[in-house]
């Protein structure tokens, strides 16, 4: 099923996949910071060595597959690219507007600025994460 | 209205054509395999601009690669 994947389609599997491997650790940590088993001082630095470690991966992943198929990985977006990418566009939309929604009604209940800020950070996260995730369909299934 | 499918004849068009890879062909009309093997399995329809350039590729009028079908 790998070598049938166009770049692209590659590309959004490790996007993905290091999205999740870093979202997982990062928001069990929040958890963990609210019933005070952890410190926000913990959390940062959690933070930043996930970060890297999403950057780095994506680097040498990318160029892992940029390797296996070098003309691929040069080949401009087509029209159907184009195209999941537009409607891939609008079910991140609606998942961050409904993210957005949450957090203007958790405003309104006695929470600290820190828990909205992971609240709002975990709404860009999982539109992202419907965004990657309605992209492999696409790739899969009728556009 | 019922609903409409665009079927195509480039498989077998593509194997008329001394058997011509859809690598081959996504390279002449200037997209990936992958595109042309879902239009082939009618999981994408192209652009109109793309439904020329892949007819132009086998020397025949549109209507011979593509045939619109309306479902009752």
């Amino acid at each position: 099923m790998l070598t049938n994947m166009s770049f692209r389609e590659k590309s959004t599997w490790i996007s993905f996949v290091l999205l999740l491997a870093i979202a997982v650790p990062f928001f069990y940590q929040f958890l963990r910071i609210e019933r005070g088993l952890s410190n926000s001082r913990a959390s940062f630095h959690l933070f930043l060595f996930l970060v890297v470690l999403f950057v780095v991966g994506e680097i040498v992943l990318h160029a892992v597959i940029a390797v296996q198929s070098p003309r691929d990985a040069r080949a401009p977006k087509d029209e159907r690219d184009r195209l999941i990418e537009l409607k891939t566009m609008r079910v991140a939309f609606f998942a961050l507007m409904a993210g957005a929604l949450l957090v203007i009604v958790l405003l309104h209940f006695p929470l600290d600025r820190f828990a909205i800020l992971q609240t709002q950070l975990f709404a860009v996260v999982v539109a992202e994460l419907a965004m990657l995730g309605a992209r492999l369909v696409y790739y899969r299934r009728d556009v | 209205m019922g609903a409409c499918v665009v079927q195509n004849r480039i498989r077998r068009l593509r194997f008329d054509h001394g058997e011509m890879t859809q690598q081959a062909l996504a390279d002449r009309v200037g997209v990936t395999r992958q595109t042309v093997n879902a239009i082939e399995l009618g999981k994408y329809s192209p652009s109109l601009e793309v439904a020329f350039r892949i007819a132009r590729v086998f020397g025949m009028p549109l209507e011979d690669v593509f045939q619109f079908q309306e479902q009752r």
